[in-house]
């Protein structure tokens, strides 16, 4: 087939050496099929190729060609049909009128080009033609195949009524509607798409970056935030759970007991003695499931912890007597500085709240469940805090037992 | 008596109306190569004279046609159809290889039993899907030719990266880089500032 088309080329590169040069300054290899149509319509005004030969049979020929004939009378001039495939990677890029417009380049005469393609589409290029038309000439719906599945079904009265379109059409003076695009260049198609720089970069600086630093933020407080409420003990909380209250004491009574019976010399064995026996009891009041809003039964166990804690460090750094827990929160261990807190009673606090400012000192009062601050509650046991010389004697007495 | 046979068959042979698959055998019979000018952007120049040079090789006759791709009809025959049409009026033994110009096709053999069909589909599956119809027929007969043709069909070969997809994936890459390279200076300019201010108050305190 090629070689026909090369064998038909070269005639016509002898023929009509003038004339090539009008369908765009393209390869010669990008008008082989160009000039073999160009070639075959000066012989017959009606082309079909021979991808499409099996849609178009002898007689719808005939009467395309007879339609051919007429409208040619009427309009003076040449009337061309072509059926021809014309795929994406055409040399006109898959476009039916910039096909036409080649073609007429090609074969230099002016006339009505009517274009079927393989979905039995419908093309109409005038040049030069005395009629007023508009860009498209012929409507849509007559372009366009009624049945997309059955496309080449009716197509010769399609193409009469598309010739009557253009013959209707009143009167005026011979014009050529405009290609008002062109084909991509010839081996540049599709153009490559260089990569975009700027864009992205810009994107990133001024929008994906900071909402990302902004998120990793948050993400880092937050982390820090879990982080601090996994790691830290409950004693280290501003408003420890029961729950966790009740393990922590459990741990205290335990490490304490470890220690006893206290060593004959021991200074402060009666005192260790005394802390884990009022431990105990009120350990034991409490019993194995306190509620998780009781807070009695959170200023039980706090109370539990810090006599358990003091009765070892008796024992452990031979004290004679124990040493008072931090005003702020007693679970932070014994208070060894002597600080003001706003709303508490003066008292000596821990290094770590001795060394937050005031409204932080204030903030780290422990809490009970029920979101009161220890030192609120004006009953029971704990009304007086957990100070004092010997807490364990004061709870002792408060049972009954001392 | 003549005449009336004459008479009789000529409008019989005359009215039998020559298809596509009639025209394509009347051309091979001329050339054995025949490649379609529909698709000019997809099939470069020279195309025939490759699939002549390679095909050449196999030491047997040969009749390919190179159809245009993305066309679709009932009325068109099917690459198996079509080489079964051509080969009924050309009536002449060879590979017979009826392809669109992206390779899908098929391929068959009169008058010997190589194992063609399964050729063409390997050579197809080892290739990126724009290698070509050229690359693709080159590929075919030198499977063919393979001293075990059995063992090469078997062989495994991955298709390469098509240089459509090699493109767009350097391209794709270039825009991340500067994503990256952008986002990273944006949450610099945010981070920077606020860690500073925060280590000069942990300093102050």
């Amino acid at each position: 087939m090629r070689a026909a088309a090369c064998w038909l080329a070269a005639v016509l590169v002898v023929l009509l050496a003038p004339a090539g040069a009008s369908s765009a300054d393209e390869t010669p290899y990008a008008l082989v099929r160009l000039e073999r149509v160009a070639t075959a319509l000066k012989a017959d005004p009606l082309f079909v190729d021979d991808e499409l030969v099996d849609l178009v049979d002898r007689g719808e020929r005939g009467r395309i060609k007879k339609a051919i004939r007429k409208t040619g009378e009427r309009l003076g001039m040449p009337v061309f049909v072509i059926v021809i495939p014309n795929p994406p990677d055409s040399e006109a890029d898959g476009r039916d009128d910039v096909f036409l417009h080649w073609l007429h380049g090609q074969l230099g005469r002016d006339g009505l080009y009517l274009m079927v393609d393989e979905d039995a589409n419908l093309e109409v290029v005038p040049f030069q033609v005395p009629r007023e038309l508009g860009h498209f000439v012929i409507p849509q719906s007559l372009a366009n195949p009624a049945d997309r599945k059955e496309p080449f079904v009716g197509l010769v009265p399609r193409i009469e009524q598309a010739f009557a379109e253009v013959l209707d059409a009143p009167s005026a003076a011979p014009g050529t509607p405009e290609l008002y695009s062109e084909a991509d260049p010839f081996g540049e198609e599709p153009p490559p798409r260089e990569p975009e720089i700027w864009g992205p970069f810009f994107g990133g600086l001024l929008v994906l970056g900071p909402i990302a630093a902004v998120l990793l933020l948050l993400l880092l407080v937050l982390g820090r935030g879990v982080y601090r409420m996994w790691r830290r003990p409950p004693t280290a909380s501003d408003q420890p759970r029961v729950r966790r209250l009740h393990a922590q004491a459990e741990k205290e009574l335990t490490r304490l007991a470890a220690l006893l019976p206290p060593p004959e010399e021991a200074e402060g064995g009666p005192v260790a003695l005394r802390s884990y026996d009022a431990a105990r009891i009120v350990y034991d009041d409490v019993g194995p499931r306190p509620k998780a809003r009781d807070d009695e039964a959170a200023l039980d166990l706090v109370g539990v912890i810090v006599l358990a804690r003091q009765g070892r460090e008796v024992l452990e750094k031979g004290l004679l007597r124990p040493l008072a827990p931090c005003r702020v929160n007693p679970l932070h261990g014994p208070g060894i500085l002597k600080r003001p807190v706003v709303g508490l009673p003066a008292g000596k606090i821990c290094r770590s709240c001795a060394d937050a400012d005031a409204r932080e000192r204030v903030r780290r009062v422990l809490r009970l469940p029920g979101g009161r601050r220890y030192h609120e509650v004006k009953e029971g046991r704990w009304q007086r805090g957990f100070g004092g010389q010997d807490l364990a004697k004061r709870v002792l007495e408060s049972l009954g037992v001392g | 008596m003549s005449l009336f046979v004459w008479f009789c068959s000529a409008p019989a042979w005359a009215d039998r109306e020559k298809s596509n698959a009639d025209l394509l055998a009347e051309r091979l019979a001329e050339k054995p190569v025949l490649v379609t000018d529909h698709e000019l952007r997809e099939i470069p120049e020279g195309t025939a004279e490759r699939l002549e040079q390679a095909l050449s090789g196999l030491g047997v006759p040969y009749f390919v046609v190179v159809r245009s791709s993305g066309i679709h009809f009932d009325e068109r025959k099917t690459p198996d159809e079509l080489a079964v049409l051509l080969h009924e009026r050309l009536q002449k033994d060879g590979i017979y290889l009826v392809t669109d110009a992206r390779g899908s096709g098929t391929a068959r053999q009169y008058g010997g039993s190589w194992p063609v069909e399964r050729a063409w589909g390997v050579a197809g599956r080892e290739l990126s899907y724009d290698a070509g119809v050229a690359q693709q027929v080159e590929r075919f007969v030198e499977i063919l030719r393979a001293p075990d043709v059995e063992a090469r069909l078997k062989e495994v070969r991955e298709a390469p990266e098509s240089a459509y997809a090699k493109r767009s994936r350097e391209r794709d890459r270039a825009e991340m880089r500067a994503l990256v390279l952008g986002s990273v200076l944006g949450a610099a300019v945010v981070l920077v500032p606020l860690c500073v201010s925060l280590v000069r108050k942990r300093v102050r305190r």
